[in-house]
């Protein structure tokens, strides 16, 4: 009834014949060379409005849809371009993030944390190619999984609820505690910050408008893209022109090629990235960046042996293989079952309707040249991608010969056009070099900039859930614990927390007992 | 851009012609108070589109995107600096007037803006799963009477908003108090419908168009359309929720609106466009694709329309207590 | 400049006086209903809390840092500069707002002052053509055109 691969659940190897079968024909559908070209010009296009910050792959597949109608191409063609738009913008926002410090989208601030480092150690060629081959890992993975399981997965993810979420969420503050560095107090204060600004707007449940002070623009909140801009952009820009930085990147030489070992060390943590990116991008409403910021906090709780946020390739390539990961999984619940699963999967699911394709659960048998062929296109697009990354790293890192006088004046106003373009509106412009002012502040003070991002990020998800679960249970907190995924995240986030306390006194107890023995 | 450089031209030497005297958009604008990809954004580009394409509009139109409190950035913006300008319209929808009504669009009324006329519309359903245990709307109105927290509603707006007025109506009509239901606030439609397809809620008042896709596949049922009128295709054998016996109609009209200022001449062209678009068979072909429906008043009686719906959704936020601007 | 713990101190109180503020406006919204349990005050009430509590610790508490004022004046320049860019960008158009902008950035970081004039021109000509011709995002035109 739904997607031909997946009704048999009991006949699971008929079922995996089944899902290649049609994978063969999206093949067929793919690989014409028209389509092909396509997938390339798409990709492309992504890497390099990617690479721009604060225009989004929202914006970009808004705007090639019209080219799409008066190319006249057929639907397939169309969001096969569009999608590799779409999964390529993971890949050229990495640039910026890596090289300047300045991560041009939501999902991209973690990168930043050890890519930058790396950059500056005068490895920026190096940190481009891990990520490149670690977004290549998460996608392609992604994609197999959404070949085989989509529908039963996207069943999973719907069927999570409040309970489930708040508990997830406890999980990421966990972990978020856990980033540590700098003072306890100025953590805390940071993570409040972020809480608070992103309550700013109207509530939810009641209706009721929260710190928008009567002004009309903040009544929709604070948009996560001129929060990440002012945050990361303009509060570094300020930071390079105080001139005080130290390490300078500006004495960057061709750089260290990436060796075959670091590429293998990095590989466990690729995987579970993989898994925790998918996790996060097939569940409606979290998307790459908790994705992203879930897998490099878990990364560090897991490898961290005081190398990360010194540019440990690791702490580099959990985040943006998460991300790209969560980019395609988002995929999953708008193919299945007709969910836009984000902003960018609901403007893909609009593309169809302007084609008079009704999207649904109905799209696999009844256009299974779009929905095989879109998924045959992403495993096309996302070796493209790698083909079309790797040779270019080096020239990428040139970007850091290029003075400072022109590249950050180029990053500053692009950053501003960008936010302007999507909004029309002067005040989005003073929110952003606020923002960015204050941040530049915080920095100069020591107060970290990543936690507040992520609280702002989680804030919602956890405020929102928690009212809701509560709505269902009349205000008793027993519905939180109920579910058997509810339990694991909570047991979980109590292992995040408690096993630092616990394990020097356990080592320390196991110590004294072999040396009891020894005696 | 040539010829109506010429018409004005002409317009110029000739000021005696009556078709010189007409008004004709220099540099014409749309605003979609949202932002690129949302529902304005569509309304926008697509009627645009049609009205160049067909000619009934000369010089294209540049579509901005204005996004803000779903139109009340725009609403201002125009108030605040366009007031008289002619080349420019903005896009409204019921749910803008469900905000102004309730004084999330500032100092200002419906009585500041000069309303043009709607393009199409979409129309409010009740859906549950399939598998839900009602089976009528009169099952639903049943339970909701009961105890109007026994039914867990979600949608993809806050309350107060369009999405949770829908629900509070059939409440209202079910003789039940509308505040004391268990309404489950999502950040967007796409969150509701996947709330409801995984079971943690069991109705969500939602838009026809957005459910068509679940209905066709048999995971949703759809309990009643609140439309005047049976809805055709899929919708063909949903009841509406008057033929039920319960008048709720819910309307999701799709326009245009004006600047205040702007002459009557330059009025009575934009009135006069989207009149010609509506009878337009191209345009009734890309309004049925976007799974809207046929929705034509422009001009003097969409101007009593927006004002009335205003004053309705005024009255029923006050009604529970919600703040509104008071007329 | 030598350690001391004023700076600190100054942002103990600034975040102090903000989780205050906080848990004072959370108590001031006007709820008429809510359809949850919760409600919309209690989460900014504990947030505002736990920074007021993070803000007194810093002042209690608070650490000897160094603050190392580098280029103090530029700093401060390109900060106006931005502040100053969203207002003159509608009443002069982008190309001539965003060459000021980029003038005084490039300044700031060092590029003479001919270099600077003629990179931040081409810089804000060629972002005009990227978004605005190209992918057909308007940005505003002042009495130039551009």
């Amino acid at each position: 009834m739904f997607c031909s691969g997946c009704r048999c659940r009991a006949a699971l190897w008929g079922c995996d014949v089944e899902a290649l079968t049609s994978l063969a024909y999206g093949f067929s559908v793919a690989a014409t060379p028209f389509n092909l070209m396509l997938a390339l010009v798409g990709a492309a296009l992504g890497t390099a409005i990617g690479a721009l910050p604060g225009i989004g792959p929202i914006n970009a597949i808004v705007l090639l849809l019209p080219f799409c109608f008066s190319l006249n191409l057929p639907p397939e063609s169309a969001l096969i371009m569009l999608a590799g738009l779409y999964y390529g913008s993971g890949y050229g926002g990495r640039i910026s993030s890596i090289l300047l410090n300045i991560p041009g989208d939501p999902g991209l601030a973690m990168t930043t944390i050890d890519g930058y480092p790396l950059a500056q150690q005068g490895r920026g060629a190096a940190a481009l190619a891990i990520s490149g081959i670690g977004s290549f890992i998460g996608g392609t993975l992604t994609v197999v999984l959404l070949t085989f399981l989509a529908v039963p997965l996207a069943r999973l993810a719907v069927s999570f609820g409040p309970s489930e979420y708040v508990a997830l969420m406890v999980m990421s503050f966990a972990l978020l505690s856990t980033m540590g560095g700098g003072r306890m107090a100025k953590t805390w204060a940071a993570i409040a910050v972020g809480l608070l600004l992103a309550m700013v707007g109207i509530d939810g449940g009641s209706g009721v408008e929260r710190f928008t002070f009567g002004s009309l623009e903040l009544l929709g909140g604070i948009d996560f893209t001129t929060l990440t801009i002012g945050l990361f952009a303009v509060s570094e820009i300020l930071v390079v022109v105080e001139g005080l930085r130290t390490g300078k990147v500006a004495e960057f030489s061709g750089g260290e090629r990436l060796r075959t070992p670091e590429v293998i060390r990095c590989l466990p943590a690729m995987l579970r990235s993989t898994g925790i990116g998918f996790f996060a991008g097939i569940l409606p409403g979290t998307g790459a960046a908790v994705a992203s910021a879930l897998a490099y906090t878990a990364e560090k709780r897991i490898s961290d042996r005081g190398t990360f946020g010194k540019g440990d390739m690791r702490g580099l390539a959990a985040p943006e293989t998460a991300d790209n990961a969560a980019q395609t999984a988002s995929m999953v619940p708008m193919l299945a079952l007709g969910i836009p699963g984000s902003g960018t999967t609901a403007v893909l699911l609009g593309a169809l309707l302007l084609y008079s394709i009704t999207p649904g659960p109905l799209l696999f048998t009844q256009r299974p040249e779009i929905a095989w062929g879109l998924i045959a296109s992403m495993y096309i697009g996302n070796v493209m991608l790698l083909v079309l990354n790797l040779p270019l790293v080096g020239l990428f890192a040139r970007l850091l010969l290029v003075p400072y006088w022109i590249l950050f004046p180029a990053i500053l106003a692009l950053s501003y056009a960008g936010v302007y373009a999507a909004t029309n509106s002067a005040f989005e412009l003073v929110l952003t070099t606020i923002i960015g002012v204050i941040a530049y502040g915080m920095r100069k003070l020591e107060v970290p900039l990543i936690p507040l991002l992520i609280a702002f990020v989680l804030e919602r998800l956890l405020e929102d859930n928690l009212r809701r679960a509560l709505s269902l249970s009349d205000g008793s907190p027993v519905i939180l614990f109920t579910s058997p995924f509810a339990i694991v995240f909570w047991l979980l986030a109590a292992l995040v927390v408690l096993l630092p306390l616990i394990a020097p006194r356990f080592r320390a107890r196991v110590r004294d007992l072999s040396e009891g023995e020894e005696s | 851009m040539t010829r109506s450089l010429l018409l004005m031209g002409a317009a110029l030497l000739a000021p005696g012609l009556a078709w010189a005297q007409e008004f004709q958009p220099t540099n014409p604008e749309c605003i979609a108070p949202a932002a690129p990809g949302g529902g304005f954004d569509l309304t926008c580009r697509l009627t645009s589109q049609e009205l160049n394409e067909l000619g009934i509009v000369e010089p294209t139109i540049r579509t901005t995107n204005m996004p803000g409190g779903i139109g009340a950035v725009a609403y201002n913006e125009i108030q605040a600096s366009r007031r008289d300008d002619p080349n420019v319209i903005v896009a409204v929808s019921t749910g803008s007037w469900v905000n102004l009504a309730q004084g999330k669009f500032g100092r200002f009324s419906e009585n500041d803006v000069r309303w043009l006329g709607a393009v199409g519309a979409d129309y409010g359903v009740l859906a549950v799963p399939a598998d839900s245990r009602f089976q009528t709307l009169d099952d639903f109105v049943a339970a909701l009477k009961e105890d109007p927290a026994s039914v867990a509603i979600g949608a993809g707006g806050t309350v107060g908003s369009q999405d949770w007025m829908k629900a509070a109506l059939v409440a209202q009509a079910a003789g039940a108090d509308p505040t004391a239901m268990r309404y489950l606030s999502y950040e967007g439609g796409g969150e509701a419908l996947a709330a409801l397809l995984g079971g943690t809620i069991e109705a969500l008042p939602g838009d026809a168009s957005e459910m068509l896709g679940q209905l066709e596949a048999g995971e949703i049922r759809v309990l009643a359309t609140f439309s005047d009128e049976r809805l055709d295709g899929a919708y063909a054998d949903v009841p509406t929720a008057k033929e039920q016996g319960y008048d709720v109609q819910w309307p999701i009209v799709r326009g245009f609106y004006a600047p205040p200022d702007i002459s009557d001449e330059a009025y009575a062209y934009w009135t006069n466009a989207l009149t010609e678009l509506n009878a337009s068979p191209e345009w009734q072909q890309a309004r049925a694709e976007q799974g809207l429906y046929e929705y034509s008043l422009v001009g003097a009686e969409f101007d009593a329309f927006a004002k009335q719906q205003t004053a309705s959704f005024r009255e029923l936020a006050e009604s529970v207590g919600l703040p509104t601007t008071g007329e | 400049m030598a350690a001391n713990a004023t700076y600190d101190r100054a942002l103990g109180l600034i975040f102090l006086v903000l989780g205050i503020g906080a848990m004072w406006h959370a108590q001031s919204l006007q709820v008429a209903f809510a359809a949850d349990p919760i409600g919309p005050k209690p989460f900014p009430t504990i947030v505002g809390g736990v920074l007021a509590l993070a803000g007194a610790a810093l002042l209690i508490r608070p650490e000897r840092m160094a603050w190392h004022p580098g280029s103090w004046s530029k700093v401060a320049a390109v900060a106006v500069a931005s502040i100053v860019y969203p207002e003159v960008l509608i009443p002069i158009g982008f190309v001539p707002a965003t060459s000021l902008l980029c003038l005084v950035l490039a300044r700031a970081l060092g590029g003479g002052w001919v270099q600077s004039i003629i990179a931040s021109a081409i810089t804000a000509a060629a972002i005009f053509a990227l978004i605005d011709v190209l992918l057909g995002l308007p940005l505003p035109r002042g009495p130039l055109g551009v």
